[in-house]
């Protein structure tokens, strides 16, 4: 099944299936958290920012994997700078969504792979990436790959602490 | 007359008046079971080889071979019956105490129906590795588990892991002995309505303990996993519903359910999924107006319908049957057709038991729910589930268990059919037989004026 998959740089025409898959990932990561509760406007929010972003790629590295012509699931990347450290450019996963039916049949190892690749085409080698604490079945899939812990980001919330 | 339960009563005067026995009953009794010696004692000489000094050197045996532990000691017929008390009957989450007299009846009916002593064991645990890590250290004293009356979606990684972990057999009977006893019924109904188990169309309509098992179990005897539709309240299950990966969390089970049936990709609300379908298997919210009667007439014809809420059906059979169901069963004594798990698990783990199988599978439910089925060599509408009044039922459940588990490889200890009936038999008898010596003879003492 994996052999059908075909992964490729995004298009304008995929705009709405990405949105769609990305707008399920932001409805996936409020499950772990309340303060990833998705705001109203989410959806169309990520469709401005993908019509922004596609054309040009600019900032980001944008895939999607298709089936049939289907859009099934997508990996956006953002590239950040790193005033102070070497690589200067860390990739940076900050959404990573594939349907729920074609999940455990090797697809997210092959589109990591393929980020991987267009990376080194673009001569970048740092990769890291950011899921919610909770999701334990995140973790698992990007140590599997050889992700190893690196930045820790807790957070502080005013309403959280009032007494 | 000590109390009153009239033909004529509705069913809140008849509940209430069971209530009102049942509490001065155990006012009365204290505890439903309890243990007794089963060797001779005829003095406190006798003491020094069941007791010291004489048990070191059984003790000694064990130690030398574990597994001669079935062959020393009651480990070979003893049930664990293990709870935490966060889903008591239709109560809820009523805490570890208020289980017990449940968990008492459970093993009451264990040792009348199948001569099993089964050890009612409420834990008060929170997690469920907690859970998990208790009943393992329970391991050494009992011969099999029975799981009972545990949250959803709790129970399926307490018997996941369990059954993983331990050496002898864990079963927890909201799922499993449902399931078998749903599937011996839906075998008698499709031989009646001359259908196919590999053609059927199934709706599920419940995600929970039960039907999440009687899919697997489905599955396991023949029927398509494609087949199945499973529904509950927030519509058809299916790989794109909105709660799909809030399940992959919180209920993988159910989520990967949701990956293998509904070939046909059917979604929406859950009346769509019956257009069409051969049968429902209702495990869902005990109100007569949960399964509605357009959804009953959008079924294939001679539809099948088993409404298995208590204490009341999801459908009423009448409304069922007016709709077009040809049969209906219900978990109700005062309809046609009981499905009752009490049929299933006093044969099931008299069988585990007497082959002393280190586990419980699919394929030995299948051979539990053919056996339950075939004692019933006619079956009709109104019959399709034997009565509980079939004493030979217990021994013949149990003896098709045993062989199961014999030809399987999960067994430690192998016997012909044939014999392993003989050996259910016997025990079932010789354990009826004891238990009507002592209510015989006033040992325990008959039921009070209340």
């Amino acid at each position: 099944m994996a052999d059908e998959l075909k992964v490729r740089r995004a298009k304008e025409e995929d705009i709405e299936s990405i949105a769609d898959l990305m707008y399920r990932l932001k409805k996936l990561n409020a499950e772990f958290d309340t303060h990833f509760e998705v705001s109203p406007n989410a959806k169309d929010r990520i469709l401005s920012s993908l019509k922004e972003s596609i054309p040009d790629s600019k900032g980001c590295i944008l895939l999607v994997g298709t089936m049939k012509q289907k859009v099934v699931s997508v990996i956006r990347a953002e590239l950040r700078e790193r005033k102070f450290y070497e690589p200067p450019i860390d990739v940076r996963i900050t959404d990573f969504y594939i349907l729920p039916e074609m999940r455990r049949r090797g697809l997210g190892g092959i589109m990591i792979a393929k980020l991987r690749e267009e990376m080194q085409k673009a001569g970048l080698s740092l990769l890291t990436v950011e899921y919610p604490a909770f999701n334990v079945i995140a973790k698992n899939f990007y140590e599997k790959l050889g992700f190893t812990p690196n930045i820790s980001v807790l957070r502080y919330m005013e309403r959280d602490n009032k007494k | 007359m000590r109390f009153h339960i009239a033909i004529d009563m509705d069913d809140k005067e008849r509940t209430n008046e069971l209530n009102r026995i049942a509490l001065k009953f155990s006012e009365f009794y204290k505890g439903k079971v309890g243990i007794m010696p089963r060797v001779p004692i005829t003095s406190l000489k006798d003491f020094s080889y069941w007791y010291t000094p004489g048990v070191a050197a059984v003790s000694l045996a064990v130690n030398r071979n574990v597994e001669d532990v079935f062959n020393l000691t009651g480990k070979w017929n003893s049930v664990a019956i293990v709870t935490d008390g966060t889903r008591v009957l239709g109560l809820g989450n009523v805490g570890p105490e208020a289980s017990l007299p449940v968990m008492e009846g459970k093993s009451m009916i264990f040792n009348f129906l199948g001569g099993v002593n089964a050890v009612p064991i409420p834990i008060r645990v929170r997690e469920k590795e907690e859970f998990v890590q208790v009943a393992r250290a329970l391991e050494p004293s009992f011969g099999a588990y029975n799981l009972e009356d545990i949250e959803s979606p709790k129970c399926f990684f307490v018997l996941e892991e369990l059954q993983k972990e331990l050496s002898i057999p864990v079963w927890h009977d909201d799922q499993l002995g449902t399931a078998c006893i749903t599937l011996a019924g839906l075998l008698n109904s499709l031989k009646v309505v001359q259908k196919k188990r590999e053609d059927a169309k199934v709706v599920l309509f419940g995600a929970g303990a039960a039907n999440i098992a009687t899919a697997h179990l489905l599955a396991t005897a023949g029927f398509r996993m494609k087949n199945i539709v499973i529904a509950d309240s927030k519509g058809i299950l299916e790989p794109n519903r909105s709660d799909i990966d809030n399940l992959m969390f919180t209920n993988p089970w159910k989520y990967r359910l949701a990956m293998e049936t509904n070939g046909e990709r059917l979604s929406g609300e859950e009346g769509g999924a019956f257009k069409g379908a051969d049968i429902v298997v209702s495990a869902s919210r005990s109100d007569p107006s949960t399964l509605h009667k357009d959804w009953i007439r959008s079924m294939n014809d001679d539809a099948i319908v088993f409404a298995l809420a208590n204490p009341l059906p999801e459908i009423w059979p009448s409304d069922a049957i007016e709709a077009g169901a040809k049969i209906v069963a219900t978990g109700r004594s005062d309809f046609p057709n009981q499905i009752n798990n009490s049929l299933v698990f006093p044969g099931v783990f008299r069988g585990v038991l007497d082959a002393r199988a280190r586990k419980v599978d699919y394929d030995i439910m299948v051979t539990a729910s053919e056996a339950l089925a075939g004692r019933i060599a006619d079956p009709t509408p109104e019959e399709v589930i034997p009565k509980m009044t079939d004493w030979d039922l217990y021994p013949e459940v149990a003896a098709s268990v045993a062989y199961a588990s014999s030809q399987k490889g999960f067994a430690r200890k192998h016997e012909s059919k044939e014999k392993f009936l003989q050996i259910a038999t016997e025990i079932i008898e010789h354990n009826r037989k004891a238990y009507r010596t002592l209510l015989d003879n006033g040992s325990i003492p008959k039921l009070p004026e209340v």
